[in-house]
């Protein structure tokens, strides 16, 4: 894993429990771990106490090292023992890298699958919405009793950005979107099968 | 039932006496391209030079072939109302001949171009797809996530196509194909056909 020399710096600031004593370790630990995963926000930070007997260069510091080696240990999956064995080496305490590791154990997966989408993509559809009409007559056609599919796809761009896809179908249309959609789905399953 | 035309449509329509059958005909044409394309006045022109009749005097004509077809079309009008509709023009046998054979041959193409005439709907119309597994990105190295871009086309009336670029996930896909067959189905059921039987 290549990391700049302000990170591991970062991270064995980490170590000094003089500056930074158990309850501000645990809170800025606490912080990074959440913010990655979007449920704090960096200024969360600087709510607590103890944090303040902190000098705040040292801190941000610490805080941005830590956020870096977060992800970039889980962008290649760094394993736990490897983990840890890093954190000896720049001379955290065990309990120091019992309590990293614990927090790597539990949010691993939540945050390689917010790695896995934090990414420009097309707009991916999330829903599908239906309507069946009958189309009896208009201002050009008399007595056509048709049936019109109305199809309203819901489209998320980011996260909680929606959009939508809007068209109408008539039977033959739909029948054929079906066919094709259906063939699509097929092919993985015989994609998976050949692997 | 007959369909009422006004006096510019009779004036316009006793025009056609004069003319031969082979010019009637090509008419016809223009005015089945009118209600497929819109109109055409480079058209008109030629025409107009051809025959020696005035531009507007021909795509008047035009104008009222297109009203005949697509109001006897609007009404699914059979043979013998279309006669008694153009009896009062008192047309000769032969042109009415080849009015009637034009509109019988092409009413099926124009009522699907009058259904067409939605308010602002884009009718489905193609479907590309392609499966791609992204395995790596910035923030993430080796992962496995399936996605499926779509190219769902679109089309409006006669508007130019329309491309949507959309993309999904497996489970997503085999949401929206159940809930479309769903759709399809539904079609199917005994209250619907008996509503559709009953409407008419």
């Amino acid at each position: 894993m290549n990391l700049s020399e302000d990170v591991l710096k970062g991270i064995e600031t980490l170590s000094d429990e003089k500056l930074i004593n158990d309850s501000v370790f645990k809170h800025i630990i606490d912080t990074c771990f959440l913010v990655i995963l979007k449920k704090k926000t960096e200024s969360d930070l600087f709510d607590n106490k103890a944090v303040s007997s902190v000098d705040t260069i040292a801190l941000k510091q610490t805080f941005s090292a830590f956020i870096v080696f977060i992800l970039e240990s889980m962008k290649i999956n760094y394993d736990q023992s490897s983990i840890s064995d890093l954190l000896e080496e720049h001379k955290l305490s065990s309990s120091r890298i019992d309590f990293i590791s614990n927090y790597f154990k539990e949010y691993r997966v939540a945050i390689r699958k917010h790695l896995s989408v934090t990414n420009f993509h097309f707009p991916h559809i999330i829903d599908v919405n239906w309507r069946l009409d009958l189309f009896m007559k208009s201002n050009a056609v008399e007595k056509l009793n048709t049936p019109v599919y109305l199809i309203n796809l819901t489209t998320e761009q980011e996260e909680n950005v929606k959009g939508k896809v809007q068209f109408a179908a008539t039977l033959d249309q739909l029948q054929d979107l079906v066919f094709k959609l259906r063939d699509a789905q097929k092919q993985i399953e015989r994609s998976s099968i050949k692997s | 039932m007959i369909i009422e035309l006004d006096n510019t449509h009779k004036q316009d329509l006793s025009s056609l006496r004069s003319l031969s059958a082979e010019i009637i005909s090509e008419f016809c044409k223009i005015a089945l391209e009118f209600i497929k394309k819109g109109s055409n006045k480079k058209l008109y022109m030629g025409a107009s030079q051809k025959l020696n009749i005035a531009a507007d005097k021909i795509e008047s004509l035009v104008d009222s072939i297109t009203y005949l077809f697509s109001e006897c079309t609007r009404f699914m009008l059979n043979e013998n109302d279309f006669n008694d509709t153009l009896a009062p023009i008192k047309l000769s046998d032969e042109v009415i001949e080849i009015l009637r054979e034009s509109y019988f041959d092409n009413r099926k193409d124009i009522r699907n171009t009058l259904q067409e005439f939605y308010p602002h709907l884009d009718h489905y119309q193609n479907l590309e797809w392609r499966l791609d597994t992204q395995i790596a990105n910035r923030s993430l190295g080796s992962s496995i996530n399936p996605i499926y871009l779509l190219k769902l086309i679109t089309k409006c009336g006669s508007d130019n196509p329309i491309e949507h670029l959309l993309q999904t996930d497996p489970n997503n896909l085999k949401h929206l194909c159940n809930e479309l067959e769903s759709a399809l189905n539904e079609i199917r059921t005994y209250e619907n056909r008996l509503i559709i039987r009953n409407i008419k």
